[in-house]
């Protein structure tokens, strides 16, 4: 009986050892199900927010199609991507209406995201500009450059009289996403 | 004294690989060996299947990601709209405004702030005139913004030289503004309609 006594530890061993590995990989495999059962569910719920925004973008846009939206957009938000194209384009204006400029200024700002959205910051270029010209010729040029850029708004506008003319200050806000991270699938 | 190499009860040996065992021993011995072929089986069993779970897993992974960058599209497009929806057409605002002042106001300075989320309008207007003129003009100017979708919510009014200052925060109701610019541009269409046909 002694003869066997060290091998039938290492064989009582070698048994342990084994129950322990099979029992490790089904834990592992119960684990891995789990985690399975929760991607289900995530992508369900992934699919059902893309259904939601669907139907919010069908009613918005007449289409859900992104790329719909960089047709008919894509334009627009390219050219609001550089803010030296867009002070070029602006200053091209006033100097067509014989405005002076007097001050002008560009920066950078983060906007807020939709409530409930996973986006929560959009980043904008701001534009300040100051020109002193006739006042029907400054409401022109404002005009002009509100048909120029659609999605840009204007936050700030004053103005006050300077002898004959008025002194018109503006602060444009021009936000700036690429129209190929909309359409792209 | 050597041990002897058989037992004599029972002629088997007692030492090499084909020593007497007990046959409880025995027994057990092969219930040992059966568990391990049955741990080596299901460890080769939970072992695949949960390779494929783990590769499933990865697809649903690389599924959900292209899924939740087409939500980060929508919402893009829909953030944009939100965007012009709240944004007021300033021009306009401002050409109809002059146009429905009175020809003897005159106003020595007129400034708009827009606040971010595009809900609120602060206004800042110097009229040059005298307190209860100024009050006046200030009412028709009240009158003509309500018309147009803004309502004022707070005025603060301030004398300064030759000039009484207001400044007021006012609501927005962008559904409002929107309709009158439909109905401006209807308008237009038909007059344009109207020339085309005289």
């Amino acid at each position: 009986m002694k003869d066997y006594f060290l091998s039938m530890i290492v064989f009582l061993a070698v048994l342990l050892l084994g129950t322990n590995f099979a029992y490790s990989r089904y834990q592992h495999f119960e684990q891995q199900k789990i985690i399975m059962q929760g991607k289900q569910v995530q992508a369900e719920i992934t699919s059902k927010n893309i259904e939601y925004k669907g139907a919010q973008l069908k009613a918005q846009l007449g289409d859900d199609d992104p790329a719909a939206f960089e047709v008919s957009f894509g334009q627009t938000l390219r050219s609001m991507q550089d803010v030296a194209q867009i002070a070029q384009s602006i200053n091209r204006q006033a100097e067509s209406l014989l405005i002076p400029i007097q001050e002008q200024r560009t920066g950078d700002v983060l906007l807020p995201g939709r409530p409930g959205s996973n986006i929560t910051q959009i980043s904008a270029h701001t534009y300040t500009i100051s020109l002193l010209g006739q006042f029907k010729d400054c409401l022109t040029w404002l005009g002009v450059v509100e048909d120029m850029y659609p999605m840009a708004r204007i936050e700030h506008i004053s103005m006050t009289p300077s002898g004959e003319l008025i002194n018109l200050r503006c602060s444009l806000v021009f936000p700036r996403v690429d129209p190929t991270v909309i359409s792209s699938k | 004294m050597v041990s002897p190499v058989y037992d004599l009860r029972s002629n088997a040996k007692t030492k090499g690989n084909r020593a007497y065992l007990n046959p409880r021993l025995a027994i057990l011995m092969k219930l040992g060996y059966a568990l391990l072929v049955v741990d080596i089986l299901i460890f080769a069993f939970y072992s695949g299947w949960g390779f494929y779970q783990r590769w499933q897993t990865r697809q649903m992974d690389l599924d959900i990601a292209q899924k939740q960058a087409q939500i980060q599209s929508q919402e893009r497009i829909l953030w944009f709209f939100d965007w012009k929806d709240n944004t007021l057409p300033m021009q306009e605002l401002l050409v109809e405004l002059f146009g429905k002042l009175p020809e003897d106001m005159h106003l020595s300075e007129l400034s708009l702030n827009l606040a971010s989320d595009g809900k609120t309008l602060q206004m800042k207007v110097a009229i040059n005139s005298e307190k209860n003129t100024s009050a006046q003009y200030f009412r028709e100017l009240s009158t003509y913004f309500k018309d147009m979708g803004l309502e004022i919510v707070s005025i603060q009014q301030t004398q300064a030289i030759g000039a009484t200052v207001f400044e007021a925060r006012m609501m927005i109701d962008h559904s409002r503004i929107n309709t009158r610019r439909q109905m401006s541009l209807m308008k237009a269409v038909a007059m344009l309609q109207e020339k085309g046909m005289q």
